[in-house]
């Protein structure tokens, strides 16, 4: 498909043609608010492109449905909400294991447990940090706009099957829910995409492959295996932190948010910057592997760093290990669905210079 | 006489051919494999008429008939009254008789 | 008559206990991929439970799944590749048990995979375990006097179960413990295999195998066991057979 001009399309959409457009041609998913656009999207485009389109039983089934998908060479992706995240744990260790790429959305919503339908970031640690058993990471992009969203979506599958690693695209349900004019810009590979030679599709010409995720002979295998993940994980991180700064120069405060609360910290910038206060954003694309420099440089130049999160702070922890908390890091947040405005954000600007006395 | 052999490496011990045998043709000899299993034996191979009931419950795949003009292969052992007639070959590991003695 | 090792099965001695049913099934699957000369576009499943290191023993591409999600992996691979050969080969905890709901879905959508389903009512690998097909009164380690109705519930029978589907197109249910059995289940297993072939949908064979350590059984035992207990809570035969 060629460019079609802007289009207007909510953010559950944008995500599903864009992997569309980036050749995903399996998805498999169940219903859970606030994504619910994903598969109903999925179930209309995939048979019109020759895909398939699965409504599982469950969120398991469904991510080991992407494992056998990924496994047999195709481009795959499933999608959910908290919930529906915290059952697919299970299967997307196995797939981070076994080294098949494929992309999985989390469009967040409140919890713990059943929580809310409103958009939260509380999932940070379990996309992060590991939020199934094992030593594993998955690749998080985090962004902030729908075009944006069109476009990590893209190149998600890219690096997937360039690091053979899962890829996980970290929204929540403000993101999924709005709808804002995107141009369906046609796929082009981001990175040289690799040859799949770890396919399962039948011997023939070759010896019979296996993939597998237990690894019990030699008494080593297992740590080698891990070694092998772990080298994997470094070449990663050196390679792929992905961040935006705005305004961090002469930065005296720096915000420090990502995906759409950085997109409100934006606005809130603006206000400062109009008000003499001399305020930057650093904004995290990538999740894992953190951009830890740009906290490094503004922990030199700055005073102080402000992080904004939808949660009772998960991010503010990566925030602090990146500056190496050598600057104080003020905190506005919180979760089960609330989210900041503009002026919510500037208001704690004032607070902190009224009260820490920033500029000297 | 059927062509049949068991490979005593693989034997398990199981005894499932030795009820199988409608002519009660197989036995547990007294040697134990390398991995200290007793091993089936055919007892009399011109009593065999190679119905290959014994191959079929086998879980071991440890029983083998070939057709008649095929020669055995090399590792596998053929096991007759008189005890071992063909040593086996390559790394495998001697058969211990029970009690040190044959 | 010639009796030799299927080539789709590799030269590899099992790591499965005397009398274990797992090794008669193996060939089977074996010398049906063989027949049917369709090793080279068959794909299996290994499940969680003794038959894990199943890619040990087989000469075709092999996917090791998560406990109970083979029938999920299945479908991926099945509808990605139509064409190629899919077959899940699952234990009684695996399929009955943490897989039923995928189990149950993948042969409502009528998935045309088709499924190697072991029945020893134990729980092997863990050490012997109550599985849901064990039978009431059977000992296990979790049932230490015998499997009770009104804490447990009765054994799940699966092919029983599954024949209300109308995605189904194939249940029997067989077993290995005479020789007899083994080759009606020969033709049982070769059945489900050509029904994936004409693309007929979800195919199960049920298999009454041995666990003789697990049952603290002698071999011999053990298949008096399925012959004179199993086979009454499990009765053999079609329980599916859609035209």
């Amino acid at each position: 498909m060629s460019s079609q001009g802007k289009i207007l399309l909510k953010g559950n959409e944008v995500m599903s043609e864009a992997a569309i457009q980036a050749g995903c041609r399996f998805f498999a998913g169940y219903p859970i608010t606030p994504q619910n656009e994903v598969p109903e999207y999925m179930s209309k485009r995939m048979p019109q492109v020759g895909g398939t389109f699965i409504q599982a039983e469950s969120e398991i089934a469904a991510i080991n449905m992407i494992f056998g998908a990924s496994a047999a060479g195709a481009r795959c992706m499933t999608s959910s909400s908290s919930p529906g995240i915290s059952l697919k744990q299970e299967g997307i260790s196995y797939i981070a294991a076994a080294q098949l790429p494929c992309v999985i959305a989390n469009m967040q919503r409140g919890g713990p447990g059943l929580g809310n339908i409103r958009a939260s970031q509380a999932d940070y640690f379990q996309a992060v940090k590991g939020g199934g058993h094992g030593d594993y990471r998955l690749i998080v992009f985090a962004p902030s706009t729908l075009p944006e969203l069109y476009k990590l979506t893209m190149n998600a599958f890219d690096y997937a099957d360039y690091y053979r690693n899962p890829v996980m695209i970290l929204g929540d349900g403000i993101l999924g829910q709005m709808a804002e004019p995107v141009e369906i810009l046609p796929y082009e590979p981001i990175v040289e995409l690799p040859e799949k030679d770890f396919v399962l599709d039948g011997c023939k010409g070759r010896k019979p492959r296996v993939l597998k995720t237990l690894f019990l002979r030699p008494s080593m295998a297992l740590v080698r295996h891990n070694d092998l993940l772990q080298a994997s994980y470094k070449k990663i991180t050196a390679e792929l932190k992905l961040h935006e700064e705005t305004e961090t120069d002469d930065a005296e405060l720096v915000i420090a948010a990502y995906g759409i609360t950085a997109r409100i910290a934006k606005g809130a910038v603006k206000i400062a910057r109009q008000n003499g206060m001399k305020v930057g954003l650093i904004r995290p694309i990538t999740l894992w592997p953190f951009p830890d420099e740009p906290f490094k440089r503004a922990a030199r130049t700055a005073d102080r760093f402000l992080v904004v999160e939808m949660s009772g702070g998960q991010f503010i922890e990566d925030v602090k290990l990146a500056s190496e908390c050598k600057k104080p890091v003020e905190f506005l947040g919180s979760g089960g669905g609330w989210y900041p405005t503009p002026d919510n954000i500037f208001e704690k600007i004032q607070t902190i210079y009224e009260t820490e006395a920033l500029v000297d | 006489m059927a062509n049949i052999e068991i490979d005593k490496e693989r034997c398990k011990g199981c005894c499932l051919c030795v009820s199988e045998c409608p002519r009660g043709n197989i036995r547990m000899s007294e040697l134990l494999n390398s991995s200290g299993h007793t091993c089936a034996e055919i007892i009399e191979l011109s009593e065999c008429n190679a119905c290959a009931l014994c191959c079929q419950i086998c879980p071991d795949l440890a029983i083998r008939i070939h057709a008649s003009d095929e020669t055995p292969p090399g590792p596998l052992i053929r096991i007759q009254e008189t005890g071992v007639s063909k040593q086996p070959s390559g790394d495998r590991k001697q058969e211990t008789p029970i009690g040190g003695q044959e | 008559m010639e009796f030799k090792r299927p080539t789709a099965l590799l030269d590899a001695c099992t790591h499965y206990c005397g009398g274990c049913g797992h090794g008669i099934v193996h060939r089977l699957v074996a010398e049906v991929i063989d027949e049917l000369g369709i090793r080279q576009r068959t794909i299996g499943t290994a499940p969680v439970g003794c038959a894990v290191l199943l890619y040990d023993y087989f000469n075709c591409d092999i996917i090791e799944c998560a406990h109970g999600r083979p029938p999920a992996v299945a479908t991926g691979m099945k509808r990605v590749l139509p064409d190629r050969i899919i077959f899940t080969y699952q234990g009684d905890g695996d399929l009955a048990a943490i897989g039923t709901s995928e189990t149950i879905h993948a042969a409502n959508r009528g998935e045309n995979i088709t499924t190697i389903f072991i029945n020893n009512a134990i729980y092997g690998m863990t050490g012997g375990q109550m599985a849901p097909t064990t039978m009431i009164g059977q000992r296990t380690t979790t049932t230490q006097d015998g499997r009770d109705i009104t804490s447990e519930g009765p054994p799940i029978k699966v092919c029983e179960l599954l024949s209300s589907l109308d995605g189904v197109a194939y249940l029997q249910r067989v077993a290995v413990s005479t020789a007899k059995d083994v080759i009606k289940a020969k033709k049982a297993i070769k059945k489900a295999f050509v029904n994936q072939i004409e693309g007929r949908g979800y195919s199960l064979v049920e298999v009454l195998s041995m666990c003789p350590t697990d049952w603290k059984l002698t071999p011999k035992q053990a298949v008096d066991f399925v012959n004179n207990e199993m086979k009454k809570v499990f009765p053999l035969g079609v329980y599916k057979d859609k035209k």
